[in-house]
């Protein structure tokens, strides 16, 4: 992989963060409820994964006062069908209270991929989405055929 | 060098049975006034290829990405007006493989700030073992430039697990 003097010399896309209050609480509803991988460290930051080579680093705001993201804003996990997003947002539902959940969307079915976002007890959102094929292959393949 | 996979496949840090079992987390979002200028940062100041998933949707990911199952991919969308302007807290970052490179970095993000609408350019510091500076575009979106040490990369720290993670790090700060 080559790079351009001009360019920064990347060598990976390597991480994402996000604000959290309470490390264990939302550690908890991370492992358990949304299925990604965590580990915290003693300062309260904690690096949540799940396939890949790239991290979020989950980093503890404080006392501040929390700033909520907008739905614009958020992280994406895909699940293998439609019916586990279905089943997703029924638990999101269902165990809205037990986790501090804030807000959960409607059900958004756009072309062949279905989804749901939830705002998380932090006020960040997620998507959890299926899609058919490889999307992002598809587009990235398309792309450069044309180039 | 420990790599995530490793890692992942050790089943480190992941609940026995969680509600939603996830086959992978592999997009984040973002909005933009601008699509074409930041498609023209995206590009041309990180190296990142682009494309078009429809009007005003754009997807973005680095060379590196193997596609298939292993994928990164920010999802940009064009906005009027950016509801929630994002803090130095929620930024993107990307890895270089030494001090200097993120110097020559922070060298060239300084030199073309007006060429892409950087904000605010930081200058580099280090922090905990890794080296770094952050940047906001034009859209209040940061982005971070970072070399870490290989035994502190994030695919090391999580490899620990939880309890031992700070004692390297401070291991490492010490050395």
């Amino acid at each position: 992989m080559t790079t351009r003097d001009d360019q920064v010399a990347v060598t990976s896309f390597s991480h994402g963060t996000l604000g959290l209050r309470d490390a264990e609480k939302t550690q908890r509803f991370y492992k358990e409820f949304l299925g990604l991988h965590s580990v915290r460290k003693a300062n309260g930051t904690q690096y949540v994964w799940l396939g890949g080579e790239w991290i979020i680093a989950c980093l503890p705001t404080g006392k501040a006062p929390r700033e909520k993201q907008g739905m614009e804003n958020r992280w994406a996990l895909a699940v293998a069908t439609e019916a586990e997003v279905d089943a997703a947002r029924a638990a999101a539902v269902a165990q809205q209270a037990e986790w501090e959940i804030e807000q959960v969307s409607p059900l958004r079915v756009e072309g062949e991929t279905r989804s749901f976002c939830l705002q998380d007890l932090d006020g960040n959102w997620w998507e959890i989405f299926h899609r058919p094929g490889r999307l992002y292959d598809d587009v990235f393949a398309a792309r450069n055929a044309a180039d | 060098m420990t790599t995530l996979a490793e890692v992942t496949a050790k089943s480190i840090g992941k609940a026995a049975a969680p509600v939603v079992k996830p086959i992978g987390l592999n997009r984040g979002t973002l909005v933009t006034r601008n699509l074409a200028l930041t498609r023209h940062f995206l590009e041309e100041l990180l190296g990142m290829e682009c494309a078009m998933l429809s009007e005003g949707r754009m997807l973005a990911r680095h060379r590196s990405d193997r596609g298939a199952d292993s994928y990164w991919v920010l999802e940009i969308r064009a906005v009027d007006a950016v509801a929630h302007p994002q803090g130095l807290l929620n930024h993107w970052g990307f890895m270089v493989e030494t001090n200097a490179a993120v110097d020559r970095a922070h060298a060239l993000a300084s030199a073309r700030k007006d060429e892409f609408g950087l904000k605010r350019v930081h200058p580099p510091k280090g922090n905990h073992g890794s080296y770094s500076f952050y940047f906001e575009d034009v859209d209040s979106n940061w982005w971070e430039i970072e070399c870490r040490a290989p035994e502190i990369s994030y695919a090391a720290s999580v490899a620990v697990g939880d309890p031992v993670v700070a004692e390297a790090e401070a291991a490492h700060d010490n050395a």
